[in-house]
């Protein structure tokens, strides 16, 4: 606060007379065509950039992806509302003319670089209780940081076919198994999880389920059946690793005894069917009700005796003309970022299976960190971790304020993933 | 701090254990624990089962196993070496606390039980055993399991055993009145305990202390008022706290003090009125139990903190004990008048207080002279005698001085005198309030761009004095008689001055004036106080609108990255209160 009263109270005066008049804009055209959004360090505001370019798109506006070019930059064309929207949001710009426009058009094509059109608004959906918090979710808060309008939507619309206007699909750390994360134990008595169990109760009741972890499996296959569909999936957290526990285990007992009444078959590891699941094959359960682990998919095992510590994950470099969306995926002005903590940090090696495509990894460890693949007519991205500036989030820690991370490498990644749809589908090549 | 003691123990162990047989790699243990740390996991797992063959209870061989075989997906393995490790040596409380730690961890608590009732059959009665089966089980977060464990113990060691694990393990369970119940025990039994308890008590979350209040009240022991005192000063009530310490000091002198100085390390460090109180009330307390030139000093700690705190009446009292004591020292006796001119000074006795520091002269150090005088002089100047004022500090040219002499020039309307002096003191200072308010004034002095205004000097003094809504007045009529930079400053000076006095009205229709786009940095601090006050006014959609067109219209504004970020709070995009 003192620091705002010092700006305000003058200090600002001196320091503002050094200050281009519009900082925000570099370049100096008067006959500019376009306008570039630079995503290297020239960057102030890199999420809020993703904002700005789906903002043009649902204007109207057709952009580009420059893959690979000054670290994924947009190029977009030069209107008075993009420009204000910039000024607003902080959003480096920079006023091109159509020959510059060429020349890197030109630098794209003879380089491992591409132009993706952008021409779609994607029609986004996050799944999240009614009653989940804004800042527990790091999707949703980079979505609200960034400024990209999304529909929340739960079990009820999801089993009542209301993914179907929805391109894209966000899952943070749900539990699919329907074991309230396996806190019902370790956190009994915790208000929190006692309103938690009560929701879901409620609601599995209310849409025709015995219990918590039948509807959970029931939503799990109406995901899959989304992804089947054409849908982009993208899963973080405990959410990744669940899905696909819930859809391998169709007619497996895998839940414990406080969330379906009946202790979870010994032999469940042994019965699961890999088919259905979208990821991760021949995994072995935790079979201790009171171990918030769910099986040896995850490699880090944050909150158990064998908690892995963290490391740093790098991005893999895929050919921007051969392979598209992986090289959407990973656009990034960092190639290494450090790792973070989540009930489900990361996917062992040994756990993936053979289509799954590896977007970053940690060099010399068992695990991986983000991976991608393909499911019917869509796509899924799993994403390990909870909050990519929150390394050792823990329940009750202070909600992470973006505005002090705008240039948050991991928080990119996932925006990547909202933009991705937006890209022209004849484009797609893997 | 006992439980740490328990569980570094048997780790202890285990390095002496292994340390003698590691200290070369040519041996087995020795190429185990290297290949251990350089992460050979599989390595290590196979040089520890080759000695486990040979020397199956080997203690060192076991715990390096149970260190591998869980990051090498074995650990179902380790079950059968520890069935060997017993057989070989059914007697070893070494492998018997592996045992346990093991099958606790997978969540086996029956046979954990197992191993404890044969560990405690071979070993004198003791809490360890229980203590071992209860953190692995909260190691591998199963309380429900660590309970079991610490009920078991009690069962079997007494109705006070384990105390302090137990009332840990009911406050993360949520059981908050069992907690404070153990606590309470503990502490009675053991007093050092209290700052333990008190410490892990005050992490209750604000919406559950009620529950702890209400959990010590019906304790309703000397202890239990002794540990909520301490919470409650915790938690910020002071008053509240201290007045239930002193009301339950124990008998003894020694435990009394300790107590005292328990308190007086949470308050004194905090500089609300009531929190300086409190210090103070606690440090008479404590001069109580003193004897001499300690007891002396003491008291005139307690007189400083009455005085800090505006308590002169009490400040007073205490210097006069001071001054009747015949042990008190000399340099004493000169903070006793130090102390003593702080409270004429605070009471608005200029000569008196002009008087005592004549006195004191060059008993009082350098500094310490100056910043007394300084107080002095500007208790001159709101009373309007500048002149006498300005005469006190004339040769202090440090910055504070400098700065107040600067202010000075102001009041009698000297500006160019004033920038300079204002300027000499520079952009920083130790008090940074002190900075922000000469920037200020620089940044008005530049806008009027006069070299005297007497009018504005007297709307200056007026404020200093304390009349805040003359000075609006005065400020508001003279705007007039500037030209534009000037009267836009002005009156955005005025309207932080109605915005503090609450008149949103008269703050509004300044901030209104100020508002003058061709003067950028005026403009956009009058915009972001509108904007505030829209804010406060729950109109957000017109903050919001405000601080785009700040956004918008001034982009070079040095104001403009707290409006984005003020924006983004008001959409929702970033938590409220961050940065």
């Amino acid at each position: 606060m003192r620091r705002r009263e010092f700006v305000r109270n003058g200090v600002g005066l001196s320091a503002s007379l050094f200050l281009p008049r519009r900082p925000w804009v570099r370049g100096n055209s008067t006959a500019a065509t376009s306008l570039l959004i630079p995503m290297d360090d020239a960057q102030d505001e890199h999420l809020k950039a993703y904002g700005l370019a789906f903002r043009a798109l649902e204007h109207g506006d057709r952009g580009e992806w420059c893959l690979n070019y000054r670290n994924g930059s947009f190029l977009l064309p030069a209107s008075d509302a993009v420009l204000r929207d910039a000024a607003l949001a902080g959003v480096t710009i920079e006023k091109i003319d159509a020959g510059t426009v060429a020349s890197i058009k030109g630098e794209i094509q003879a380089s491992n670089m591409d132009a993706i059109p952008l021409e779609k608004v994607p029609k986004v959906a996050v799944y999240a209780p009614p009653d989940a918090a804004p800042w527990d979710d790091a999707v949703t808060m980079v979505l609200n940081y960034a400024g990209i309008q999304f529909d929340r939507v739960w079990d009820p619309e999801v089993m009542t076919g209301g993914l179907v206007p929805f391109d894209w699909l966000h899952l943070h750390h749900e539990d699919f198994t329907g074991q309230y994360s396996k806190f019902a134990i370790t956190s009994a008595g915790a208000p929190w999880l006692q309103a938690m169990i009560r929701l879901h109760q409620a609601t599995a009741a209310r849409l025709g389920f015995a219990n918590t972890p039948e509807l959970k499996r029931a939503v799990a296959q109406r995901i899959a059946a989304f992804v089947e569909r054409g849908g982009f999936l993208f899963a973080m957290c405990t959410a990744t690793e669940t899905l696909d526990l819930a859809l391998a285990s169709d007619g497996v007992d895998i839940a414990a005894a406080y969330a379906d009444g009946t202790p979870m078959d010994p032999q469940a590891s042994t019965k699961l069917h890999w088919e259905k699941a979208l990821a991760f094959r021949d995994a072995q359960l935790e079979l201790s009700p009171s171990l918030a682990v769910f099986s040896d998919i995850d490699g880090h095992f944050v909150n158990s005796p064998d908690r892995q510590p963290l490391g740093a994950f790098s991005l893999f470099n895929f050919s921007a003309k051969i392979d598209p969306v992986a090289t959407m995926l990973v656009q990034n002005h960092r190639q290494v970022i450090p790792d973070f903590f989540g009930l489900t940090t990361s996917f062992r090696r040994n756990r993936l299976k053979g289509d799954a495509i590896v977007l970053a990894d940690e060099s010399g460890a068992p695990w991986v960190k983000y991976i991608h693949g393909e499911h019917g007519k869509g796509t899924w991205t799993f994403f390990g971790g909870h909050d990519p500036e929150d390394p050792q989030h823990a329940i009750g820690n202070a909600p992470t304020d973006l505005s002090l991370h705008p240039h948050s490498p991991g928080y990119r990644l996932i925006l990547n993933n909202v933009l991705f749809p937006a890209a022209k589908k004849k484009e797609l090549k893997t | 701090m006992k439980a740490i003691i328990v569980l570094m123990l048997p780790a202890m162990l285990a390095a002496q254990a292994q340390s003698a047989q590691t200290n070369s790699t040519t041996t087995p243990m020795g190429r185990a624990t290297m290949a251990e740390r350089n992460g050979n996991f599989a390595e290590a797992a196979s040089v520890y089962a080759s000695i486990l063959k040979t020397q199956p209870a080997s203690l060192g061989a076991l715990i390096g196993m149970e260190h591998v075989l869980p990051r090498l997906d074995r650990r179902p393995e380790m079950f059968p070496l520890l069935r060997q490790a017993l057989a070989a040596d059914s007697a070893s409380t070494g492998v018997l606390a592996i045992v346990v730690r093991n099958f606790a961890s997978s969540g086996q608590a029956d046979s954990a039980r197992y191993y404890v009732a044969r560990w405690t059959r071979i070993a004198p009665p003791n809490a360890d055993p229980y203590r071992e089966w209860s953190d692995a089980a909260l190691m591998a977060r199963d309380v429900a399991q660590a309970k079991l464990a610490l009920d078991a113990g009690r069962e079997k060691l007494g109705p006070t055993a384990l105390g302090i694990e137990r009332a840990q393990l009911l406050q993360r369970m949520g059981d908050l009145a069992g907690a404070v119940q153990e606590w309470v025990v503990v502490v009675r039994e053991t007093p050092p305990y209290r700052d333990a308890a008190v410490s892990l008590l005050t992490q209750v979350a604000p919406g559950n202390r009620m529950l702890v209040r209400d959990a010590l009240v019906k304790e309703g022991s000397r202890d239990a008022k002794q540990i909520q005192g301490l919470l409650l000063a915790k938690w910020g009530e002071s008053a509240a706290g201290a007045g239930m310490i002193r009301a339950a000091l124990p008998a003894d002198p020694m435990a009394s003090t300790a107590l005292l100085h328990e308190l007086l390390d949470i308050v004194r460090n905090r500089e609300d009125k009531e929190s300086r109180l409190a210090t103070a009330a606690t440090l008479e307390a404590l001069a109580a139990h003193e004897t001499g030139a300690g007891a002396v000093h003491t008291l005139l700690d307690a007189a400083r903190a009455f005085a800090d705190a505006g308590d002169e009446r009490n400040a007073r009292r205490l210097l006069a004990v001071v001054a009747e004591n015949p042990s008190a020292p000399g340099s004493m006796m000169t903070t006793a008048s130090a102390t003593l001119l702080g409270v004429l000074i605070a009471e608005g006795k200029g000569v008196e207080a002009e008087r005592v520091l004549g006195e004191l002269g060059s008993n009082l150090g350098m500094d310490e002279h100056d910043r007394l005088a300084r107080k002095i002089a500007m208790l001159w100047a709101r009373t309007g005698d500048v002149g006498r004022a300005e005469k006190i500090i004339a040769p202090d040219s440090s910055t504070a001085g400098l700065d107040l002499r600067g202010r000075f020039r102001l009041f009698v309307g000297d500006l160019a005198g004033a920038s300079d002096l204002l300027k000499q003191a520079g952009p920083f200072d130790d008090d940074r309030e002190q900075s922000l308010g000469r920037i200020s004034l620089l940044t008005l002095i530049q806008a009027v761009g006069e070299d005297s205004v007497p009018a504005l000097g007297a709307a200056l003094l007026t404020l200093a004095s304390g009349d805040s809504a003359r000075a609006v007045t005065q400020l508001t009529a003279l705007a007039i008689t500037f030209k534009d930079a000037g009267a836009a400053e002005t009156r955005l000076l005025a309207a932080r001055v109605a915005l503090a006095r609450h008149d949103t009205v008269s703050a509004l229709a300044l901030l209104q004036l100020a508002d003058i786009k061709e003067l950028p940095a005026t403009a956009a601090a009058a915009r972001m106080e509108v904007a505030q006050i829209r804010i406060a006014e729950k109109r957000e959609s017109d903050a919001r609108g405000i601080l785009e067109q700040l956004i918008l219209d001034f982009p070079a504004s040095a104001l403009v990255p707290e409006a984005r970020h003020l924006r983004d709070t008001l959409r929702g995009a970033v938590p409220v209160g961050g940065r």
